[in-house]
């Protein structure tokens, strides 16, 4: 038996230890709000927070977090209202909206680590992240946006 | 690649006139469409006999190119203005725009405008293949027409209900005003009567002048999914969680139009969390909109089906196309090319100007197959009893997707309900619905609601996106 913090929940899950956090989050506590694109972490459609750290869920192993709290996009703000989740909206980033999660927990790990970053720093923080869209220069400028306050 | 071939662009102008508005509240066509509210508009548009020669790289899609869409506005007595999006939202934000175009005939409060998706049905919503870049295009004056015959109506039912000549009366942000007295009526108040008027003739209609546009062209309103998108609560193909449901992943052929051969599930059934792995039907080549086939991996989630998949050993037999070698077909496409083409528009004297030419630039462009990768892999979940079948997924053709189901399980349209999740990307890769009718085939064989998993740009054999991609299925 292990047992996850999520969203500062505990969560028992007695199957297979090595299964992709994605699929426990997505299948198995029905937290669907985390993306599956490539399965290989090339699209960060699945990033999460683990602890501090933007982690790409599908290649991350339920056992690999025990112990550590694990940010979904469903626990990062009460009401929606991260100052990531208002730039957002505020600069109308998203299009299809499918890497649209990923994006915002790969920003809001970003802004913990380094509350005020350049441009440079958005795009080299960012780049790991595929919007299939198009989105970039929205996504940035709303990074920068939350970062200066929204 | 998509590519436009227009005889005489001329004619694909003007086909306003096959608009024509109904009023259908007496009518059960809304029924199962769960609108609230009394007032109920459609507007069917005619084919259009003029766009038979408009050539798009859809014309071999299910229903072609023609054009006949019906889109329904509903007003509650709570003044709640309900439209219905009857084309797919992959990115485009179509399901805001198109809705938003009858907001602004229909001097619509956007804050009191509600948006219903519309479920796959082409007799009564016209064609839903949203594809070709045609949504706006094809269907800006349909809608505008809609709201300017809802706003005529509501202007009609006041100036009634006033005793005063309609021409005294104007609809404004969702109220009817009448100057000269000072008297105003919500649209919800107005809606009851304004769907007992006959619906003015298209011909008739005053459209609202483009600089009085509150909402067009303004840039000033939002993505209705926006809010949803960064909480994470839009739902997309795989995002749907029915009662029992089981995930299921299918491994493919690697060569389209191959087929398997034999397979051993054992190693895969020994997964923890597998629960049965049993081969899928596919369609001989080329299989078109239907599914490929392959071996499916059963399991209690997502996660658990690829480990499945993975640990299959799967003998394929290749089929024809086992020996498909790009370079040789690239080699193939060159001579082909060179050879001169069929001419399908002759305008000027070209060789003439080429001749006189001080410069002539000759260049060959060549282009491999391309995979789609949409973010989002192509997923449904579909939950299938006896003669009647509920589909949901991120369909580019709604309607052709309801059609490729029900006859793939031989049960009447009218039995399958395609529900339209948003689309984390389409590209013309989702017109294609062969893993909403896997979903339907797998969870009739089950008993079970069942998602079914296209896997995305994996780079292994059995991918079948790329699989598909690579010979040039798509």
């Amino acid at each position: 038996m292990i047992t996850l913090k999520i969203n500062g929940q505990q969560k028992n899950w007695d199957g297979d230890p090595d299964l992709p956090l994605l699929w426990f989050l997505r299948d198995e506590a029905g937290l669907t709000g985390t993306k599956y694109g490539c399965g290989q972490a090339l699209c960060g459609a699945c990033t999460v927070i683990v602890d501090k750290q933007a982690t790409r869920a599908c290649i991350t192993s339920v056992s690999d977090v025990v112990g550590r709290e694990v940010t979904t996009i469903e626990g990062l703000h009460p009401t929606g209202d991260h100052a990531v989740q208002k730039a957002w909206r505020q600069l109308n980033v998203p299009q299809c909206g499918f890497c649209q999660v990923g994006q915002i927990m790969q920003a809001a790990a970003l802004l913990i680590e380094n509350p005020k970053p350049n441009h440079d720093q958005i795009r080299e923080a960012m780049a790991g992240n595929i919007c299939r869209c198009g989105c970039y220069q929205r996504i940035e400028n709303a990074v920068h946006l939350a970062s200066t306050g929204v | 690649m998509i590519m436009n071939i227009l005889t005489n662009p001329k004619k694909l102008r003007g086909f306003e006139r096959y608009v024509k508005v109904d009023n259908v509240s007496r009518r059960s066509i809304l029924k199962g469409l769960g609108l609230a509210g009394g007032f109920v508009l459609a507007a069917p548009v005619m084919s259009r006999p003029a766009l038979a020669a408009y050539q798009t790289g859809a014309d071999k899609m299910p229903h072609g190119t023609v054009v006949d869409p019906r889109v329904f506005v509903a007003i509650a007595p709570d003044g709640i203005v309900t439209i219905v999006a009857h084309r797919a939202e992959m990115g485009t934000g179509v399901r805001t725009s198109l809705p938003m175009i009858v907001a602004e005939e229909l001097e619509a409060d956007w804050s009191r405008v509600r948006i219903q998706q519309a479920h796959g049905d082409e007799v009564k919503f016209g064609n839903q293949d949203t594809d070709g870049s045609r949504s706006t295009r094809h269907y800006l004056m349909p809608m505008r027409q809609i709201g300017a015959s809802a706003r005529t109506m509501l202007e009609a039912a006041a100036a009634k209900r006033w005793g005063v000549p309609a021409t005294e009366v104007k609809a404004v942000n969702h109220e009817v005003v009448h100057s000269a007295s000072g008297r105003r009526i919500g649209f919800g108040d107005l809606a009851a009567d304004a769907a007992k008027e006959s619906v003015p003739s298209v011909e008739g209609l005053k459209l609202k002048d483009p600089k009085d546009f509150r909402y067009l062209g303004k840039g000033q309103i939002s993505m209705v999914d926006l809010r949803d998108i960064t909480v994470g609560a839009a739902r997309y193909g795989a995002d749907i969680r029915l009662p029992g449901m089981k995930y299921a992943v299918i491994a493919r052929p690697p060569v389209t139009g191959g087929k398997v051969a034999s397979f051993d599930g054992a190693a895969a059934m020994k997964v923890s969390g597998v629960e049965k792995v049993m081969e899928v039907k596919g369609w001989p080549w080329p299989s078109k909109f239907q599914p490929l086939g392959g071996v499916a991996v059963i399991a209690r989630n997502t996660g658990a089906a690829i480990k499945g998949r993975d640990a299959l050993k799967i003998v394929w037999d290749d089929g024809a196309n086992g020996k498909y070698e790009s370079v040789a077909y690239r080699a193939q496409l060159e001579e082909a090319a060179r050879k001169p083409g069929l001419v399908v528009r002759k305008e000027g004297d070209v060789e003439a100007a080429l001749k006189g030419a001080d410069k002539v630039i000759v260049g060959e462009y060549y282009l491999p197959h391309l995979a789609h990768v949409a973010m989002e892999p192509p997923a449904a979940v579909a939950d299938v009893k006896g003669d009647k079948a509920e589909i949901w997924g991120p369909v580019q053709s709604a309607g052709g997707t309801r059609e490729d189901v029900a006859k793939t399980l031989g049960i009447p349209e009218a039995n399958v309900t395609v529900n339209v999740t948003l689309l984390g990307g389409g590209f013309g890769r989702k017109s294609k619905c062969d893993y909403a009718i896997e979903a339907a085939l797998l969870s009739k064989e089950l008993g079970v609601p069942s998602p079914s998993f296209k896997i995305g740009f994996l780079p292994e054999p059995h991918s079948g996106a790329l699989a598909q991609a690579a010979t040039g299925r798509h």
